[in-house]
Order: structure tokens, then C-alpha cells, then sequence
């Protein structure tokens, strides 16, 4: 039991280490059903706006002429920096990589500091057409407001339950 | 299988901090129930109780099946696709807030998880927990107060109408973490009001009966079905993140919110009706266990006129 409850701690601290942006997509929309040929792109970033060093997720909605999803087009992600037009980032945007199977995802670690073009290719058959947005990417800041947090709220928890059950007499309740 | 039938049935989100929990609160649940089990049978072997099993075999089927709906709820297509269907986020929420708390804690989950402890753990637990919610421990009086069910029903009120604003929707639709926030905030406040409803231990509240349960179930109704009306009937998408998005099984942004509305209103309430019939159910049948008057209290002439006008 001892050896499981290890195991098992061991497996929830990997586990909420997992970055976020590979759980659910999501994320601030950037683009919102551009045509491209006679089919639709949706483009999200998450997170909005990255920090050097950070994952990002991009996710890639493509709408047939129905607004149906379109499984088998193939996307290409390519990363411009703005400032020299160099590609930093580059590579294919799939199915197979997200959570969600109707839509195309790619993750990969925000470049230096400075603002980019994210530039997304769609081709199918004779179609062929791009979509593209710009982003900042900033600092990185190492604080984990997600982490400050639940130190905080644990330690008013524990401080609640000390000072509540100081200088009680233990009675064990008859019901 | 049609391609996109396909994609959505396989995307599942497996995720490890989900799982973990869901591993380790079904180990701790039926590790304990075997205890009890054990030491049950072992007590009505020896005549010791009237035949009455604290470790009835249904418990761990119901906690298992609540552990398995918050599982599908938080892992399966229902959640991946509630990024693109709103009805489908309408099911997932009924999962979190309706079906997965009233079987979680009709298990009576408490001991049976402090019994799946090493014995060491569930002593040193045990003492801790009776220190803190013994008669005269102020931290029992201030949970009892924080959680009358008044507060209890308010809490569930605003997290049910709160999170159906539309910018705090669409934040969680935007945000992993705040669409988390949202679901531990639909179960939290589902297990709290269901622990009113149900009875399940720790039993630190006043003796609420079964009428007063009744009644509280009820009370669930009107606000829900008022929520789901006000969605299925808007004139206009109310939203527009799924403004954006893909269309799944021919389903426009308003036939699918109407949907949602729909499934808030009518099933979700019905979860409420059905709990509440359970427990008439119940009040019923303990009526029909009370022992018949004597004949001589009934069968006298003020009584036959006007049945109880002689008290």
C-alpha cells in the first residue's frame, strides 16, 4: 500500500507538471473563419501572448464549404521574425498531434524576445492558401502564479484547521 | 465509420492528473469496503448485529460509477468536443453537477475511505478528523455555518447561473485552467448540495428529514429550468465562440445552443424530480412501516366524521 500511495504521488506530481497547452487546445482566438479557396481557417494561440522558452500551441480549424470539419488537408506552420525575416519555426500542424481530432495542432518552445509572424499553409488538391497573424513574444517570467497560489491557499487552510482544533478536549461524536 | 464520426469518437484527453485521483479515491473506496465487508460478515457470523451490513454490495458499484461519470465528464469526447458543441459541454456539465455527486455520496464515501488507509494513516487521519469535527470544535461549528443549506444552495446558484455568463464561458472555452476552475467548481458545489440531499457522512448539520430533503432537492428546479429556457429560447447566439468553429452532424450555432438549452431544462431538471421521488419514496414507505392504530382509536364516531378533528 505504502509502495502504491508512493507511486501514485509520484504520478500526480508528473502528472500536473504536464503543460497546460497539451491538455485541451483552447486558447485566444486570432483568426476567425478566413477563406481560404472555398474552405474556412480558424487559427487559436495559447497562450496569447508567450514568453521565451514557453510551449506554444497552436490550433488550426479547417471549414469545408458546409463549415464541416475537414480532416485530410494538410497545414504548415512556419514562424517569421519580424525583424530580419528569418524563419525560426517551422513544421506541420496534424491531426494526429491533438486532443481533439477535428483539428490540426502543433506545439513548440516560444523563440527570443520580439515580435513574429505566424504564417499557417493550407494545401488540398489544386487548393493552396495561407492565413497569417502577428504575435508578441516576451520575457520570460519564471514566476507560477499557479503554483503561489495553491502554496497560498494551502498554508490559509492549514492555519484554519490549527487554530480551529487548538485546546479542544477530543470527544468522539455519538452519532 | 464516417472520418469525422471517427476523429470525435477518438479523441479522447488522457489526462495523468485526472486519472491519479480517480486510481487512488477508487483503491482507498474499495480497499476500505472489503474491510468493513470482512469484519461485518465476521460480526454476523458471531450474531453480533440483527443482519443489518454497514458494507452493502451496491456502495462500491455506485462510487465506482460516479468515479467512472466524473472520468467521462473530464477525459472523453464529451469534453474535447464541448470545445466545439455547446450541447455537448451542456452534458458534460450535467455529469459533473447531477449525475456523478448523488452516487459518490449515496456510498457514504467517508469511512469506507478511511478504512482503505494503512492502519497507522487511518488512525492518525481518524483522530485528526474527530478532533475536527467533534461536538465542541469550533472548526465544526464554522463548517456548519459556512455550509447550512442556505449557503449551500447559493453557492450551487451562482456557480450553475455564474459560469453561464457569457464572458466567463467563453474565458473557460479560451483558458484550460480557468475551464478547469469551472469544473471543480460544478462538482464541488454538486457534492455539496448532493451532501444535503443524500445525508452522506460527515454528519455535522442538524437532523435535515426527508421532507425537508424533498424539498431541498425541489428547490434545484426552478433556477435550472429558468437557465435553460432563457438559452434555449435567445433570439441570438449567446456564445460566439462557437461562432468560429467547425460544425459537427449538420448543427448550427443556434440549433445547438437551443439544444444545450434543452438539455439543461428538461434532463437536468429531471435529476432533481427523480432524487425527490426516491426520497417520497422513502417517506412512503416508512409511513407504510408504522403499525396500524388500534381499532379503538379510528373506529369511533368523531373519528369516522372527521378523522383527526378529535385531537
Amino acid at each position: 500500500m505504502k509502495r502504491l500511495i508512493v507511486v501514485l504521488a509520484l504520478g500526480l506530481l508528473l502528472g500536473g507538471s504536464v503543460p497546460m497547452a497539451l491538455a485541451h487546445g483552447g486558447g485566444e482566438i486570432k483568426i476567425g473563419k478566413e477563406p481560404v479557396g472555398p474552405y474556412k481557417m480558424t487559427v487559436w494561440l495559447n497562450p496569447p501572448v508567450p514568453q521565451a522558452g514557453e510551449t506554444m500551441h497552436i490550433t488550426v480549424g479547417v471549414l469545408a464549404e458546409d463549415d464541416a470539419p475537414l480532416l485530410d488537408a494538410a497545414v504548415f506552420m512556419e514562424m517569421i521574425n519580424q525583424a530580419n525575416g528569418e524563419i525560426v519555426m517551422s513544421g506541420p500542424a496534424t491531426t494526429e498531434r491533438s486532443a481533439n481530432k477535428l483539428f490540426y495542432e502543433i506545439d513548440f518552445p516560444a523563440p527570443e524576445i520580439g515580435t513574429y509572424e505566424i504564417r499557417l499553409q493550407l494545401t488540398r488538391g489544386d487548393v493552396n492558401g495561407q492565413v497569417a497573424f502577428q504575435t508578441e513574444v516576451e520575457t520570460a517570467n519564471n514566476t507560477n502564479w499557479l503554483v503561489i497560489g495553491l502554496v497560498g491557499i494551502g498554508l490559509i487552510l492549514a492555519a484554519f484547521l490549527y487554530f480551529s482544533s487548538r485546546n479542544v478536549d477530543l470527544q468522539i461524536p455519538d452519532n | 465509420m464516417d472520418p469525422i464520426l471517427k476523429a470525435a469518437l477518438s479523441s479522447w484527453d488522457w489526462r495523468p492528473d485526472v486519472i491519479i485521483i480517480l486510481v487512488l479515491a477508487g483503491t482507498l473506496y474499495v480497499k476500505g469496503w472489503r474491510r468493513l465487508r470482512q469484519r461485518s460478515n465476521r460480526a454476523r457470523s458471531a450474531k453480533q448485529t440483527n443482519g443489518w451490513r454497514a458494507a452493502a454490495g451496491w456502495r462500491p458499484v455506485s462510487y465506482l460509477a460516479g468515479l467512472v461519470f466524473v472520468g467521462l465528464a473530464l477525459m472523453s469526447p464529451l469534453d474535447v468536443l464541448g470545445s466545439m458543441l455547446f450541447s455537448m459541454h451542456m452534458i458534460q456539465h450535467l455529469l459533473l453537477i447531477m449525475i456523478a455527486p448523488p452516487l459518490l455520496l449515496i456510498a457514504n464515501p467517508m469511512p469506507f475511505m478511511l478504512w482503505g488507509l494503512p492502519n497507522t494513516w487511518r488512525l492518525k487521519i481518524g483522530r485528526g478528523i474527530a478532533r475536527l469535527i467533534n461536538r465542541n470544535a469550533p472548526f465544526r461549528h464554522k463548517l456548519r455555518a459556512a455550509t447550512t443549506p442556505g449557503i449551500v444552495w447559493m453557492i450551487w446558484l451562482i456557480s450553475i447561473i455564474g459560469w453561464h455568463d457569457p464572458n466567463a464561458y467563453n474565458a473557460a472555452l479560451r483558458s484550460d485552467l480557468v475551464h478547469d476552475l469551472e469544473h471543480l467548481s460544478f462538482f464541488l458545489g454538486g457534492m455539496l448540495f448532493w451532501w444535503h440531499v443524500t445525508g452522506a457522512g460527515p454528519r455535522i448539520h442538524k437532523q435535515f428529514g426527508l421532507i425537508g430533503r424533498i424539498a431541498f432537492a425541489l428547490s434545484a428546479v426552478p433556477p435550472n429550468m429558468l437557465t435553460g429556457v432563457a438559452i434555449a429560447f435567445a433570439a441570438e447566439p449567446i456564445y460566439t465562440y462557437y461562432n468560429n468553429v467547425p460544425r459537427l452532424m449538420g448543427l448550427t450555432v443556434m440549433n445547438d445552443q437551443q439544444l444545450g438549452g434543452v438539455i439543461m431544462w428538461v434532463p437536468g431538471s429531471m435529476m432533481y424530480i427523480i432524487a425527490a421521488l426516491v426520497l417520497i419514496s422513502r417517506l412512503l414507505q416508512g409511513e407504510a412501516r408504522k403499525p396500524a392504530l388500534p381499532e379503538g382509536q379510528w373506529s369511533t364516531d368523531e373519528a369516522l366524521i372527521a378523522p383527526g378533528l378529535e385531537k
